[in-house]
């Protein structure tokens, strides 16, 4: 902007700024779902029912999952979650992002749902943590957190993500009667890839890719 | 630092504005543009100077001289309005009855097409027993906007949960327990394909209204009357003892630019809608 812009700005040089939409196909979202369960991990289907101790329900149409409190103390079983083929698109994905739905009153600590090993295909892990990480490091609307490459999401590949949930104290089974899970303390939790449509079988290429998705606007200047 | 230099852009700069207040009060149109081509010529002027600024090093001086960006250079944003007719948000509303255990602004599961807001209440449960039922899907539909153009720029959802009441038969203690989630999917207009990227469901969170940041779509198309937008949503996660021992309170809408208006004429959209504006550069 140059000198004379800026003074017809106004003096003291304040600049207005307002939120916009990213623009056709950027920061669009890919839901995970749940396609192998352990014991305390339950999909929520529309119109369906869960009854007290039933878990391990999966879904390929529900990204909602209940995660129980452990009754026992460490980390539980992995759940693997998947996205699925996109054969109508090519796609980068840029980020990841979670969501995470938790009783307000609390009387045991919460139990940390951790994620681990996220890939594209049979790729290396695209999170900087070899190991497991809290799920809330990539809650959405708190910024998003960066990942070791941003990789296209060709079908058939499709990325996948180990899901966990850590307890420090043990659930309270009887609080929920004749149930062997733990529900009082539960989470609803969610997780999906942030993407970048590159090509569009049905809308076509929709728009040059955000900078932040081109290598050429992140090249060192030497 | 040179102070020649400082003092001549301090004189073009009060030159400038005292134009700026002559244009603003001039009573004819030859004298507006007279004043507008002097203030032309003093910000060529500028121009120059701030170029040689750069170069010698005056740079910083100037613009904290000229008030631009303060003492210190610092530079300082405020949140401003889109402007007219950009990022306008148009309801979804529930046209057709929806299933058991769901309220419209009817009181109960009747259609209505006045108010966008619709409720799920979790049903009372089995004794001694805390299960989980979810609604059923419902369709909610924005209505026929004849007066305007208005291309789709975003999708965005408002959602209260409540957990407020477990106990009575049970041993559970209150509000121990998640709020009920949303999940949506299949977003069209009219006969058209899906513009969100999943086929199936996903959290409704992701285009939360409490985010800041607007979830993107597969396309970004026009609403032209008859056609309507139309979005599948339903409560999931909805733990039930007592009945209204859960719930969800939602309202669906679109994002929307308007691109021409019957009564208030047409408007520039913001560039994230405008295809020249984000189009590939080869």
């Amino acid at each position: 902007m140059s000198l004379a812009q800026k003074l017809a700005n106004g003096a003291g040089g304040l600049q207005f700024v307002t939120d916009g939409a990213p623009g056709a196909g950027r920061l669009v979202r890919v839901p995970f779902y749940m396609t192998s369960a352990v014991t305390g991990f339950d999909a929520q289907i529309p119109g369906g029912t869960t009854l007290p101790g039933a878990s391990g329900t999966t879904s390929l149409v529900s990204p909602v999952v209940l995660v129980a409190h452990p009754n026992t103390l460490g980390v539980s079983g992995e759940a693997t979650f998947k996205t699925p083929e996109i054969s109508w698109a090519q796609i980068r994905v840029v980020g990841f992002e979670t969501s995470i739905q938790k009783g307000i009153l609390k009387t045991v600590c919460d139990a940390q749902i951790v994620v681990s090993d996220l890939k594209i295909g049979g790729s290396a892990n695209l999170f900087t943590s070899e190991d497991f990480s809290p799920a809330e490091n990539y809650l959405a609307g708190s910024g998003f957190n960066g990942l070791r490459e941003y990789p296209l999401l060709n079908s058939p590949n499709v990325a996948e993500v180990k899901v966990a949930v850590v307890a420090t104290i043990a659930g309270v089974v009887d609080r929920i009667v004749a149930a062997s899970g733990g529900w009082s303390e539960a989470s609803l939790f969610s997780c999906c890839m942030v993407c970048e449509i590159l090509q569009d079988d049905n809308y076509g290429a929709p728009a040059a890719p955000g900078p932040y998705a081109k290598k050429q606007a992140m090249v060192r200047r030497r | 630092m040179s102070r020649a230099q400082l003092n001549k852009v301090n004189k073009l700069i009060e030159h400038r504005y005292g134009l700026e207040d002559e244009a603003e009060s001039a009573s004819t149109q030859i004298q507006y543009d007279s004043v507008m081509a002097d203030i032309a010529r003093i910000d060529a002027q500028l121009e120059r100077e701030h170029a040689r600024a750069t170069q010698i090093g005056n740079y910083a001086a100037i613009e904290a001289m000229s008030g631009i960006t303060g003492e210190g250079s610092l530079i300082f944003q405020v949140d401003s309005p889109a402007g007219v007719g950009r990022l306008t948000r148009l309801p979804f509303f529930p046209e057709d009855a929806v299933g058991t255990n769901y309220v419209t602004g009817s009181g109960d599961t009747t259609a209505n097409t006045s108010v966008p807001t619709v409720g799920y209440v979790s049903p009372a449960g089995t004794a001694n027993e805390v299960n989980i039922a979810n609604g059923a899907v419902i369709t909610l539909k924005t209505p026929k906007i004849s007066w305007a153009e208005i291309r789709v720029v975003g999708f965005e959802v408002d959602m209260q949960g409540t957990n407020f009441a477990i106990g009575g038969t049970q041993a559970l203690v209150s509000n121990s327990i998640p709020a009920p989630k949303l999940i949506v999917s299949d977003l069209k207009i009219g006969g058209g394909a899906n513009l969100f990227t999943h086929e199936d469901y996903a959290d409704a969170q992701i285009y939360s209204s409490e985010s800041k940041d607007i979830c993107g779509l597969r396309s970004y198309p026009v609403l032209n009357s008859p056609n309507q937008a139309q979005v599948d949503a339903a409560a999931v996660g909805v733990m039930t003892s007592l009945a209204g021992s859960a719930g969800i309170t939602f309202t669906c809408n679109l994002i929307c630019e308007i691109i021409s208006d019957d009564e208030y004429g047409s408007h520039l959209p913001g560039p994230y809608a405008r295809g020249q504006a984000i189009a590939r550069r080869s």
